[in-house]
């Protein structure tokens, strides 16, 4: 008995000792490839911090990020979790066949923001179709993947809703501006592979499915049939955003690239020259870290020229997020330049750019509704002004999505 | 500091183990003053200055007291016991309850009073009541003085019981601080005690909180009557996972530590009386008002008005203790209400119900009062009491009601099992007898998975409260 004592006293304190000890053996990390994020770094101390409370809490954070292998823990208590038939995960609902649906969080973003956004757009879209005319200026709205994919979240879910901000944005929008909620053409191929499992993006089909809806509904370009595209799977190896918050290990992901049958004379300038290239893939770039989405531009930037060999004289300006990065291949036939322009990137007003871009023909605007409500940097969008401040260089790292 | 966090498990116990039992034996009260001081700066760096000052009051308090006693000097005594009364309460009232009543005041008279606005100090109430309870045990003579300062600062600061009690009174560790064996069974039942309480609040209490988070944040028009139900369920269970868990942690890291600090909580939702409830919820505040105050002011030897005024009394504190805000208190009256009533009226009645009866009727009531607890808001209490009875939500049920139950109810059943005592008492009678070595090595694999979990769990830790930090 008494042994029995001795070796669950020793083992208690093994267990305290072995991951103390670990605590500081193990070298810190700097990056989470899997979570996507900087992890916190031992703070300095000094008394003023301790005092204020500041460095006991960036310790404690600085103790769990870099916790001895952290990724292995959170995977167990994900697994546990589970087991005991919990649905979401760290605002994540793990849905059916092996989908990963993050919630809408309707704290994830205020009301005021959103409100706001509204405003900015509308104004800017409204000036547009009076500059450019009817039918050259439109609008998508992509829904989340909650919204799209209902059908896989699990049982009894509430599917989330974004009538107020939809509603919102029809009203205000002048009738000569066309705008399009994707909800319904989305959910209508819900069965198909339109979202990645385990990434909060849409797939290359869900944006193919999107195209052709927008060109069906505009007439700004030709709608052509899936077998006009050369698919190529690029990676079967994803796994995504939705991934790294829930860790729950399904099925990985598959890209999908939807060539289309004339690539050459291609060519992408980003951030004006910052980086060139003849093409809108980048297999090397996405390969380095988890985000396989990537492939698509290699990364989010304040502007991307693309200019293509379509010889329709058309040019487009496209206001956007990541969402349009897998969006814009199909555009390429379409039109003989397409600037992007993220404005979570950059500060340039958008009167600023119309000016440099004078030979615009088409503007066009893709947003997933949420990252759109979320967005703090749209009040640029309503700067039509053509004189302002100069472009200041945003810092892309402390943007991570 | 809290013990649910990775910097308590491998960072403070660790040292605090290793330099308790590896130093010499006269630092031991030294080495537990030290780091509860450290233990409590960690959080409050700057309100430390407040318990070392509650500290040296009270040590001094009790010695004048103690000398007065000595000499026959009844005024003298009295007077030491008032000093300490006052500056304990007078640090409670400043830092808890300054703005609550210059709030009421300001509502009453129209005239405009300035705020505090001070952060509550962590654990406050718990170590006034304890250095109090000091002084008047030796005013009473029921505790001999304590005259190293070191271990009077050592029973005040000791961290398992800091910041969320149970409130130790003195006279029952008094022998401890001087005496205390530390011994190998007394340590393993500790680990045992320890982990569990690690257990109910990290496995149990922080992911059933979440039901009650979400459907709390509801609003009262989306509720549905299901749905109200089940995060009622989910408060209940989760304010009793939260603070037993707490408090078990608190006897287990004593055990460790040599101490036996007396019980908290004895499965108090298997009563089946509200006045049996507080015998088995907090048992030690509960403990602390009688003999503190509902005895002094006489109790129930000075006629039946009397004891009705005194248990109002007792129950407006008790209340009121809970927190600076009107919900507490009104908290508090109605259990006052309730055990004035079950006392006097309702007793003969209950006695002749069946137990099951009685279970649901103690239940009840509890859960209705942690609807009047759970909100700051009177507005929002109604509002979710009228979900509950009176379909005033969303109706019955809808989806969102099938997919929390869906997705919480097996939690919520493993909580409602683990909150009762029989599944422990089955198990240990029929598979894990005491004194065998099967129960021994069950013990040892329980810890090891209890362990393991709470690490995952703290790790991916998101959501991490504590309810009783407040009070």
């Amino acid at each position: 008995m008494r042994k029995l004592q001795i070796s669950m006293i020793l083992l208690f304190c093994l267990m305290l000792a072995a991951c103390t000890l670990a605590t500081f053996l193990l070298p810190d990390k700097s990056y989470s490839i899997v979570e996507n994020r900087r992890l916190q770094q031992k703070p300095v101390f000094t008394e003023k911090k301790f005092l204020k409370g500041k460095y006991q809490k960036k310790y404690e954070s600085y103790l769990n990020d870099q916790f001895p292998f952290r990724d292995r823990w959170v995977d167990l208590s994900s697994l546990m979790q589970r087991t005991v038939g919990n649905k979401e995960i760290n605002g994540v609902y793990i849905g059916k066949d092996g989908y990963l649906l993050e919630k809408n969080e309707e704290a994830a973003f205020e009301k005021k923001q959103a409100e706001e956004n509204i405003e900015h757009l509308s104004f800017f879209l409204n000036n547009m179709a009076q500059s450019y005319g009817k039918g050259h200026v439109s609008c998508l709205m992509v829904p989340s993947k909650a919204q799209a994919l209902s059908n896989r979240l699990p049982a009894f879910a509430p599917v989330p809703e974004n009538k107020d901000v939809i509603t919102a944005l029809q009203r205000r929008l002048s009738p000569s501006v066309a705008f399009m909620d994707l909800q319904e053409t989305l959910q209508s191929h819900q069965e198909e592979y339109i979202y990645y499992r385990t990434d909060h993006h849409w797939t290359t089909l869900g944006a193919y499915y999107a195209y052709r809806a927008w060109a069906e509904a505009t007439g700004q370009a030709v709608p052509r049939p899936l077998e006009h595209y050369g698919r190529e799977t690029a990676f079967t190896d994803f796994y995504g955003t939705t991934y790294n918050k829930a860790h729950i290990r399904g099925k990985a992901d598959r890209v999908e690239l939807f060539h289309v049958p004339d690539e050459d004379g291609i060519h992408i300038s980003m951030d004006d020259g910052e980086t060139e290239g003849d093409s809108l893939y980048f297999p090397e770039e996405a390969r380095k870290g988890f985000n396989r989405y990537n492939v698509f531009f290699s990364k989010n930037t304040f502007k991307i020229d693309v200019t293509t060999k379509a010889g329709t004289g058309k040019k487009l300006l496209l206001i956007k997020d990541s969402f349009a990065n897998c969006f814009v291949p199909f555009l390429t036939e379409d039109y003989d330049q397409i600037v992007m322009i993220d404005y979570r990137y950059g500060k340039l007003p958008i009167g600023k750019i119309l000016k440099e871009y004078e030979d615009i023909t088409d503007i066009l605007v893709l947003f997933n509704t949420e990252k759109f409500m979320q967005n703090t940097k749209l009040d640029r969008l309503a700067d039509i002004r053509t004189e302002g401040s100069a472009m200041e260089k945003f810092d892309p790292d402390s943007f991570l999505e | 500091m809290v013990f649910s966090s990775l910097l308590f498990l491998f960072r403070f116990l660790p040292v605090m183990l290793a330099a308790y039992y590896i130093l010499p034996k006269r630092c031991r009260n030294l080495v537990l003053f030290v780091g509860s001081l450290f233990f409590y700066a960690w959080g409050e760096p700057v309100y430390v200055v407040l318990i070392l000052f509650s500290t040296l009051v009270d040590y001094f308090a009790g010695r004048a007291a103690a000398y007065c006693r000595e000499n026959r000097k009844r005024k003298g005594a009295a007077a030491a016991v008032i000093v300490s009364a006052v500056v304990n309460l007078t640090l409670l009232g400043v830092f808890k309850y300054a703005d609550f009543f210059l709030g009421i005041f300001h509502r009453m008279t129209g005239i405009g009073a300035p705020a505090f606005s001070l952060p509550l100090p962590i654990g406050i109430s718990f170590y006034t009541f304890q250095t109090m309870s000091y002084t008047i045990d030796v005013y009473r003579g029921q505790a001999k003085v304590q005259k190293n300062l070191i271990s009077f600062g050592a029973y005040v600061a000791l961290f398992p019981q800091l910041i969320a009690g149970p409130i130790v009174r003195y006279k029952d560790i008094a022998e401890q601080l001087e005496h205390r064996k530390e011994t190998l069974s007394l340590f393993c039942r500790g680990i045992v005690r320890f982990m569990t309480g690690l257990g109910k609040k990290v496995l149990l209490a922080n992911p059933i909180g979440l039901l009650w988070k979400e459907t709390a944040g509801m609003g009262a028009s989306d509720l549905t009557t299901v749905a109200a139900w089940l995060g009622i369920v989910a408060f209940t269970l989760q304010i009793y996972f939260d603070f037993s868990g707490y408090s078990d942690m608190a006897l287990g890291l004593g055990s460790m530590f040599g101490f036996s600090f007396p019980e908290n909580f004895n499965y108090p939702y298997e009563s089946k009386s509200i006045t049996e409830f507080w015998r088995r919820w907090h048992i030690s505040l509960g403990t602390w008002f009688r003999e503190y105050v509902y005895i002094p002011l006489g109790g129930n030897r000075k006629g039946t008005g009397r004891q009705i005024l005194n248990l109002a009394i007792v129950w407006l504190l008790t209340g009121l203790w809970h927190g600076a805000y009107l919900n507490f208190v009104l908290w508090g009256i109605y259990y006052g209400i309730i055990l004035i009533l079950e006392k006097f009226f309702w007793k003969r009645i209950l006695d002749k119900w069946p137990d099951f009866l009685k279970h649901i009727y103690t239940m009840l009531l509890v859960m209705l009062g942690w609807a009047l607890f759970a909100w700051q808001d009177m507005a929002d209490s109604i509002g979710y009491l009228k979900a509950m009875f009176l379909q005033a939500g969303a109706g019955l049920a809808n989806g969102q009601t099938g997919y929390l139950l869906a997705s919480q109810g097996v939690l919520l059943l493993i909580g409602l099992l683990a909150m009762l005592s029989w599944p422990k008492r089955v198990v240990e009678r029929y598979l894990l007898p005491e004194h065998t070595a099967r129960r021994e090595i069950a013990c040892i694999f329980y810890i090891m998975a209890l362990f393991v979990a709470c690490v995952a769990m703290l790790v991916n830790a998101s959501y991490n409260p504590f309810l009783y930090f407040r009070f």
